[in-house]
């Protein structure tokens, strides 16, 4: 089931509606049955694979509490994280290593008899194996009561709202909230229902628009030059934002209904003045995950500066792999290292540099230069995380500024047949890459004015007839302008 | 609670009310005619407005209720032959599924959905070089198949808003209304046509690889089908055709007409003749005039071929008796 199907509309006040009739102490059942429901509209014999995780992890949790010995404690933690992890290889990896390996053998003539393992790859796997690892990796610390109820720990690892793309929720945020008896709320539920309204535009207004332009490119990638590459490496970066901070925002929202309050997962991360604050405001859930449970562990800063820097390194590696089972996340992941890397390295020089041009952080010059450059190199890493293979990443790379200059030559000149040719090649109307623009504009603006805060409590203190008309613009530009024929499911789902 | 979920419900519907006045509005005009039941506007005025808006839901729809044997497929060359006149001179019953702008996607999509319609008998595609083109994707007709699945997406499409706005304005102002521009001097738009037009068609002229295979199939089907293919090559200006050498496509084009005689009998009328070095019978280089239409008929519908090469396999041509 997707948020943005007519399943789910139906789906979800039904849900609300009976989740609040019953009695609190009866909630988590119910909430756990529409929970499994959810994903089992997906594929029904997966769910086996989430009561692993979570009876596994909820009987670990307990041994780890009961045993004071920390060998024992840490075999516990060990075998969480071989099943847990374990499943995600067999399920996610399997394949790409297996197919690498073949790959490898055959290089070499070599003869290579292990199978291709078939099978579909569970939805969410990545998103709720590391939200129930960080569970029992807490609980090792001793920072996490372990949860003796099993039937709040399965709620807590299936909470459908962040249950198959996040957020990844933290066990000490997440499992204390089950236990809150929440009641109805007008104000709640129209909160959520505004944050939902907003998702909804983000992902099928901008990142359904936007994907069929960015297929449509990446597809077919040597029927097009320069200009379309640049053209699509721009555009995805806006779907895959708009897809996956829709998915939050319309999980968070979802979940502000039941009177849960999840976390914020994104905080206008195109405002970014360089990669590393880029990934202080992206997919936010996972960063700190990293954070907590690979960089800190593996040394941090904490062992000198050349072991920091093989540490960002090694993180970003290892995202990339988590993103997707295929050298093109590889790639990617690694590119961000590189240059996360570079970033820390050069930043003693840079503050020099910075001192001698006069640059200060408030400049805005020094803003736009800033979000020049982390919008470049995000959008260049992109572009080899979306191809479909290293091979055509490699071949839109050598020829990312092919025909650029006759272009903007043209279009200077204020001949814009070749625009027009542009256009019919990517099937699009002038119509169509105009309602994408301004939608892209519409979000840009909006978080503009979110660095004010939330742009929900700046609207509640503006006239009713300013709120009206903007929510109606919103619900306009979700009926009409929304891609409703093309019927894309969210990207991280695969994920 | 119950006060709190009132009040929720009261808001919400209050909300709504507009877009359910909406919905009314577009379920009474219903400018495509897709809705089942009478509506209070008539034929004339939603084919002056709908079908000009989006030719192919307009066709698609009508295609539907009332199907015909025989179909027309292509842009607005196809677009414009007169019906009636290609009834007449074949005595078979045909339909127009060809729009303005259209592209060889269309063409072929709008195909298969008249195979799935009706039993077809004979399929006619209108192809020249600008649409037998790897970047000529456009695609109006995956949005009304969406439409016809799902009723509501028809309700939320911007060109069934945009014309039932302008129905019911030109309802209520009693004037006519007025889609389209008028083409203006003859010797400014031909140039316009010839150079810009043309540079946006050629200047990124691709192999049209998955054409090729699609109309490979289609081929295929229809002979395993029992359906009757026909490719005409519209006639276009020389002025054109040498334009399309300037673009270095002299090869492009010939491969063009190779593939489309390899697969059917093909009518080619885009070759430098008497006719295509006259002015006179074009309207642009791309388009044609009434008379140059009348001849296409009595070529390909007639028998009475004329500035016309058939081409195609031997065994479809020593079958149709042409040459």
């Amino acid at each position: 089931m997707f948020f943005n199907s007519l399943h789910y509309v139906i789906f979800l006040p039904l849900v609300v509606m009976f989740y609040f009739l019953l009695p609190p102490r009866r909630r988590w059942m119910f909430m756990l049955a529409a929970s499994y429901y959810f994903y089992m509209c997906w594929k029904m014999e997966y769910i086996i694979l989430i009561v692993i995780s979570t009876l596994v992890d909820y009987y670990a949790g307990l041994a780890m509490a009961r045993t004071p010995e920390q060998a024992k404690r840490r075999k516990y933690l060990i075998l969480s994280l071989v099943s847990n992890l374990g499943i995600l290889f067999a399920f996610k990896y399997f394949n790409f290593f297996n197919d690498s390996a073949r790959a490898v053998f055959a290089h070499f003539d070599l003869s290579y008899h292990i199978p291709y393992f078939r099978v579909l790859l569970p939805v969410g796997i990545s998103f709720y194996t590391f939200q129930t690892l960080s569970y029992t990796i807490e609980v090792y610390r001793g920072k996490q009561e372990p949860e003796k109820h099993l039937g709040i720990f399965a709620l807590y690892v299936s909470f459908f709202p962040q249950l198959v793309a996040g957020p990844i929720e933290r066990s000490t945020n997440l499992l204390p909230q089950f236990y809150r008896r929440a009641e109805f709320s007008y104000a709640r539920t129209m909160d959520g229902l505004k944050l939902i309204l907003w998702g909804m535009f983000k992902k099928v207004v901008v990142a359904d628009r936007v994907g069929v332009i960015v297929s449509t490119i990446y597809n077919d990638p040597y029927q097009f030059s320069g200009v379309e590459y640049i053209l699509g490496a721009c555009f995805f970066a806006y779907q895959v934002y708009c897809d996956f901070s829709g998915y939050s925002d319309i999980a968070i929202g979802t979940a502000r209904i039941f009177g849960i309050d999840l976390m914020t997962n994104f905080r206008r991360p195109f405002f970014a003045k360089s990669l590393g604050e880029l990934w202080q405001r992206w997919h936010i859930s996972l960063s700190t995950w990293f954070r907590d449970y690979l960089y800190i562990p593996l040394g941090g800063s904490r062992k000198g500066r050349p072991r920091a820097l093989l540490n960002i390194f090694l993180v970003f590696f290892i995202s990339g792999l988590w993103h997707g089972a295929a050298w093109t996340y590889v790639i990617w992941g690694s590119v961000h290292g590189i240059f996360l890397v570079l970033e820390s390295w050069t930043s003693g020089v840079r503050e020099k540099w910075k001192g001698a041009v006069g640059l200060r952080e408030g400049q805005l010059v020094y803003k736009i230069l800033g979000i020049a450059y982390t919008m470049s190199v995000f959008n260049f890493a992109l572009l080899i995380f979306r191809a479909n293979s290293v091979r055509d990443a490699f071949h839109m790379v050598a020829h990312l500024f092919d025909g650029v200059g006759p272009f903007l030559v043209s279009i200077l000149s204020g001949d814009f047949a070749i625009l027009q040719a542009i256009l019919r090649g990517l099937g699009l109307s002038q119509k169509e890459l105009i309602i994408a623009v301004l939608s892209i504009a519409v979000l840009q603006g909006a978080e503009f004015l979110q660095r004010k805060g939330s742009l929900r409590a700046q609207l509640a203190t503006k006239p009713v007839v300013l709120r009206w008309a903007v929510y109606y613009g919103l619900v306009g530009s979700i009926l009409f302008f929304g891609a409703f024929n093309m019927s894309q499911q969210f990207i991280y789902f695969q994920f | 609670m119950f006060g709190e979920v009132k009040l929720l419900i009261r808001k919400l519907g209050l909300f709504s009310l507009p877009f359910v006045l909406y919905a009314v509005v577009i379920a009474v005009v219903d400018p495509y005619d897709f809705l089942p039941g009478p509506s209070p506007f008539g034929e004339e005025i939603k084919r002056e407005i709908s079908f000009k808006l989006n030719y192919a839901m307009w066709e698609m729809t009508r295609f539907k209720e009332d199907p015909a044997p025989n179909i027309l497929l292509g842009d607005s060359r196809m677009m414009s032959m007169p019906l009636d006149r290609i009834e007449e001179v074949s005595g078979r019953g045909f339909f127009n599924l060809s729009y303005g702008g259209g592209s060889l996607r269309e063409a072929i999509d709008t195909f298969h959905y008249a195979r799935q319609t009706t039993r077809i008998e004979h399929a006619y595609f209108g192809i020249n070089l600008n649409s037998y083109n790897g970047s000529s994707r456009k695609d109006r007709v995956s949005e009304v198949l969406a439409a016809q699945r799902n009723p509501l997406i028809y309700l939320v499409n911007t060109n069934v808003t945009l014309s039932a706005g302008r129905i019911l304005w030109s309802a209520i102002t009693r004037r006519p209304p007025a889609i389209g521009q008028p083409l203006g001097d003859k010797d400014a738009f031909w140039k316009e046509q010839l150079e810009v037009t043309t540079r946006v068609f050629f200047s990124n002229y691709q192999d049209p690889v998955d054409y090729r295979r699609e109309l490979g199939e289609i081929a295929a089907l229809c002979r395993t089908e029992g359906i009757g293919l026909t490719f005409i090559i519209f006639p276009n200006h020389k002025d054109l055709q040498d334009k399309i050498l300037d673009y270095g496509l002299a090869e492009e084009s010939q491969t063009f007409r190779d593939d489309l005689a390899g697969l059917a009998t093909t009518y080619d009328f885009a070759f430098e003749n008497e006719m295509t070095r006259n002015r006179d019978n074009f309207k642009d280089p791309y388009h044609f005039t009434a008379n140059v239409k009348e001849l296409i008929i009595q070529s390909v519908w007639g028998g009475r071929p004329e500035f016309v090469k058939i081409l195609g396999p031997e065994s479809e041509l020593a079958r149709s008796g042409n040459p």
